[in-house]
């Protein structure tokens, strides 16, 4: 690559990144295994960044969400060591707020896998069903009902943890969910 | 796409979480680092082209690996991947048949038994013929092995318009490193692929802390470097020193504190490839330390560059500077002519080709000095060591040479404190800071502006005010 064809890769990667990695961080439910399989996708575009043309972003989300269900697929049959906890750079929360987005974490972690991209996909990158459809390789109407299932999952789970919230501490016995994030061994 | 409220919560606390998400300083290292090991599957580009540019002023050639030998020399006909299958065993251990059945066993035990969908990772159902030991002896960290079979890489269906080399696909060789696991027993660390006609450039780090380096022997001369330090004047200094191979590798000692991801190995015979080019003659290392892996050895990294985004700053003054600019580059200096003149200066010998993790200027202070000299100072980070301030010095007749700053403290009062040859004054600047100066002897304050400023060769002090706090930064004589 000569120092321009780098720059402008470089430049993507600083522009970029922080947006790809959430993607596969909501994907994958863990915050270094998204790391991991962006740096993978991004490693496979630096080879040829020369023939992606148009729209690197484009080509990087496509690839990244391929990335992350060949993983899925690798692990149904090896399964991985659990790595460390990886929230560490979280900026500190207020106790509730941290309850609910532990809750709504585990949630969209315990969806199954097609509905966690499919709401991912759909509402949060904001992609045509379409486009979700082939990403995913299956339906449009595997998409709607995929996404609908998962989001109604993740609205129950909100509105549980609100309402909970919103209760005085000492005003129930119900358990409460564990304020620990961690991030490991989402697919199962 | 209009959704409901309900679902705008929803999506809203989505982003929420992942905006607690952040990408690590050295993804773009490590995204290049997986490059390199990727490239290692694809045709080895003919050395003798894309050798390193010299510097426009004339400066030397980089120092390199090998020494005595001219320009454009091929790289020395090492042992092919494809050999290795032929190769009897070598090592200590080549002789002990039972660890030698460990290692075959442990190696296809680790491998999945079908192809992966969509995958060319390395599988059993892929491979063919039986594993053969290539290598096999006791190290620092305990008894190590490698151990390679004929893999054939499955065809896979390629995206339109995308071309691929042409030996992406078919019979390759497929490498397992072996260590010792946690019951002493013979364990797979990592594993590569190689087409057949590659040179068997394999090395991996194996132990606990990653100290033990194995190279294998490829039957030519290898340098290797264990990091890179600056000189005074800002070249890099590589320090190659020569693998002594016993019975089939060479097995190296990584001191304590060492950079891993800094390391390289090189066919002794291959040149010194040009910034950012492929580089044949380069050992592929498996089984690194990385942050993700051993973060006590190499997370200690973080950004050191002036993230100064996108700054430009024209001295002593913009009507000035776009005159002179105007002379030798175009009506006004883009932000491109301006890199380009600052990355041909700061090249060669001032760079390092090895390093992946380059991260370069995010701001430049461009201008002309009384004589008529232009310059461009920026900083650039090279791996995970500290940024260095670096400018571009034109003169007149198109002459360039290299002004070198030393490190740079993001943190520091006036990060960037560059003297110009020739009294020509001092380049400083704080990105958001308000900046005043006086001489020897003087007491009153001459504003400079802000940001940046070229500064008369008489300043002895600068006053960086930011949000109405003074610091007053003592340049050196």
């Amino acid at each position: 690559m000569d120092d321009s064809t780098v720059g402008a890769f470089e430049d993507f990667v600083r522009t970029r990144s922080t947006a790809l990695l959430r993607v596969a961080f909501l994907l994958t439910g863990d915050a270094r295994l998204a790391e991991d399989l962006l740096q993978d996708v991004l490693s496979r575009m630096y080879v040829r960044w020369r023939k992606i043309n148009g729209q690197p972003e484009a080509y990087a989300r496509r690839a990244l969400t391929n990335r992350v269900i060949s993983h899925w697929r690798w692990r149904r049959r090896r399964p991985e060591a659990p790595l460390p906890a990886a929230f560490d750079h979280a900026a500190p929360e207020e106790p509730a707020q941290a309850l609910t987005d532990a809750a709504l974490l585990a949630a969209l972690r315990a969806l199954p896998k097609r509905q966690r991209a499919a709401v991912v996909l759909r509402y949060v990158q904001d992609l045509p069903e379409r486009e979700v459809a082939e990403l995913l390789h299956c339906s449009v109407g595997t998409v709607k009902s995929n996404a609908s299932r998962g989001l109604t999952r993740l609205r129950e789970v909100l509105a549980d943890h609100t309402d909970t919230d919103r209760s005085p501490p000492s005003g129930g016995t119900a358990p409460r969910p564990e304020l620990v994030v961690t991030l490991n061994g989402a697919d199962s | 796409m209009s959704i409901d409220g309900d679902t705008a919560t929803v999506v809203d606390r989505l982003n929420h979480l992942a905006d607690r998400v952040t990408p690590p300083p050295d993804l773009l290292g490590g995204a290049r680092r997986r490059a390199r090991h990727r490239r290692h599957r694809r045709q080895v580009i003919t050395a003798g082209v894309a050798l390193l540019a010299l510097v426009g002023g004339g400066v030397a050639v980089q120092a390199r690996p090998w020494a005595g030998r001219a320009d454009h020399v091929a790289p020395t006909a090492a042992r092919t991947a494809r050999s290795l299958l032929d190769q009897p065993t070598r090592g200590d251990l080549a002789g002990s048949p039972g660890y030698l059945a460990q290692v075959g066993t442990a190696w296809l035990a680790a491998l999945p038994a079908n192809r992966p969908k969509g995958s060319t990772a390395t599988n059993r159902q892929d491979l063919r013929g039986k594993p053969h030991v290539v290598w096999a002896g006791n190290t620092p960290s305990g008894a190590a092995a490698i151990v390679v079979q004929e893999f054939d890489v499955p065809r896979l269906d390629v995206p339109a318009g995308a071309t691929v080399p042409t030996d992406m696909f078919g019979p390759h060789l497929a490498i397992g490193y072996l260590g010792p696991g946690r019951n002493g027993a013979p364990t797979v660390l990592d594993s590569t692929q190689a087409p057949f006609t590659q040179p068997a450039l394999f090395g991996f780090f194996l132990g606990a802390q990653r100290s033990t380096l194995v190279l294998l022997d490829p039957d030519a001369p290898v340098n290797y470097s264990l990091g890179f330090r600056y000189r005074q004047d800002g070249t890099v200094d590589r320090g190659w020193r020569v693998a002594t191979p016993r019975d089939g590798a060479t097995v190296l000692t990584v001191p304590g504190g060492t950079d891993q991801r800094a390391i390289v190995a090189v066919l002794a015979d291959t040149p010194s490839p040009s910034e950012f080019s492929e580089r044949p003659g380069e050992f592929v290392l498996a089984n690194h330390a990385d942050a993700s892996t051993l973060p006590s050895i190499n997370g200690g990294h973080t950004y050191s560059r002036l993230e100064w985004n996108q700054s430009q700053w024209a001295l002593p003054d913009r009507t000035a500077a776009e005159k002179a600019w105007h002379l030798t580059l175009a009506p006004n200096p883009t932000s491109e002519q301006v890199r380009a003149l600052w990355n041909k200066a700061t090249g060669g010998r001032y760079t390092d080709p090895y390093t992946d993790g380059a991260a370069f200027s995010q701001w430049f202070a461009v201008g002309v000095t009384p004589d008529g000299h232009r310059f461009v100072v920026g900083d650039r980070q090279l791996g995970h060591q500290p940024s260095q301030l670096y400018g571009a010095w034109q003169d007149a007749h198109g002459g360039l040479s290299t002004l070198y700053g030393g490190p740079v403290t993001p943190g520091a009062a006036l990060p960037v404190r560059l003297r110009l040859p020739g009294g020509q004054g001092w380049v400083v600047a704080a990105k958001g800071a308000q900046l005043s100066w006086h001489g020897t002897g003087g007491t009153a304050w001459t504003d400079a502006g802000t940001d940046a400023a070229l500064l008369p060769t008489a300043a002895t002090q600068v006053r960086v005010t930011v949000n109405g706090h003074s610091t007053d930064v003592t340049l050196a004589s």
